[in-house]
């Protein structure tokens, strides 16, 4: 697949996300009955990822997070108590895509995305709470877990964005 | 297809050294790329 042909755009009313299937009920629910409501409360906004014949080839929810200091360590080395973040809620590839790079391609936008707006308000990490069989995938692309991974049921990540230099 | 998770345990003196690498983050290439690439890919979002 050719990633530099795949369009990225806010979901809205019009697009028809009945068929859409990651192979994950929760994530294909989410984007069938939820994410334009949540888009809607400006709780979270959804951006489609779309191939030149404008089938969806995946999405990803986008929302503000912050870490709590003590998630990390119960020392008071950092100053402050929470650490603002940019946090990846949902991102999901169509099972017919799977396996040809667009969960990378997702991954990186919402990673250069989330820089962006680090210039313009408080935004020290990339954040997201994992499915377990994507643990080893976000591992691999620099996030590092926030506690002890095994006993959490989605395991928190994180990307320090002061890792990345403009 | 679901990958197998190794657990990976962190002891308090993980999250001390992850603690310093927030207050001493150092330049990481493998996310610098990331963001090359991410930026290249963001022209391609569409505004609605």
């Amino acid at each position: 697949m050719d990633l530099k042909k795949l369009i990225i755009s806010p979901i809205n009313e019009i697009d028809d996300l009945s068929n859409f299937s990651c192979n994950d009920p929760d994530l294909d629910d989410f984007i069938q009955n939820d994410a334009l409501g949540y888009q809607n409360r400006l709780l979270a906004k959804t951006y489609l990822c779309r191939k030149p014949d404008k089938s969806i080839a995946g999405f990803y929810s986008v929302t503000m997070d912050s870490v709590k200091k003590r998630q990390l360590i119960d020392q008071d080395e950092f100053n402050i108590t929470n650490i603002p973040a940019f946090k990846i809620a949902r991102l999901a590839v169509h099972q017919k895509y799977q396996g040809l790079g667009v969960r990378r391609f997702l991954l990186y936008t919402t990673i250069y995305q989330a820089k962006k707006y680090s210039t313009e308000i408080g935004c020290r990490l990339v954040t997201v709470d994992s499915k377990p069989e994507s643990v080893d995938f976000y591992l691999r692309h620099e996030f590092k877990p926030t506690s002890k991974i095994e006993k959490q049921k989605y395991p928190t990540l994180y990307l320090d964005l002061m890792t990345i230099q403009d | 297809m679901a990958h197998p998770i190794e657990p990976t345990v962190l002891d308090k003196e993980d999250f001390k050294r992850l603690l310093k690498d927030l207050e001493n983050p150092e330049l990481s290439p493998k996310a610098q790329r990331m963001y090359k690439l991410g930026k290249q890919y963001h022209r391609q979002v569409h505004r609605a």
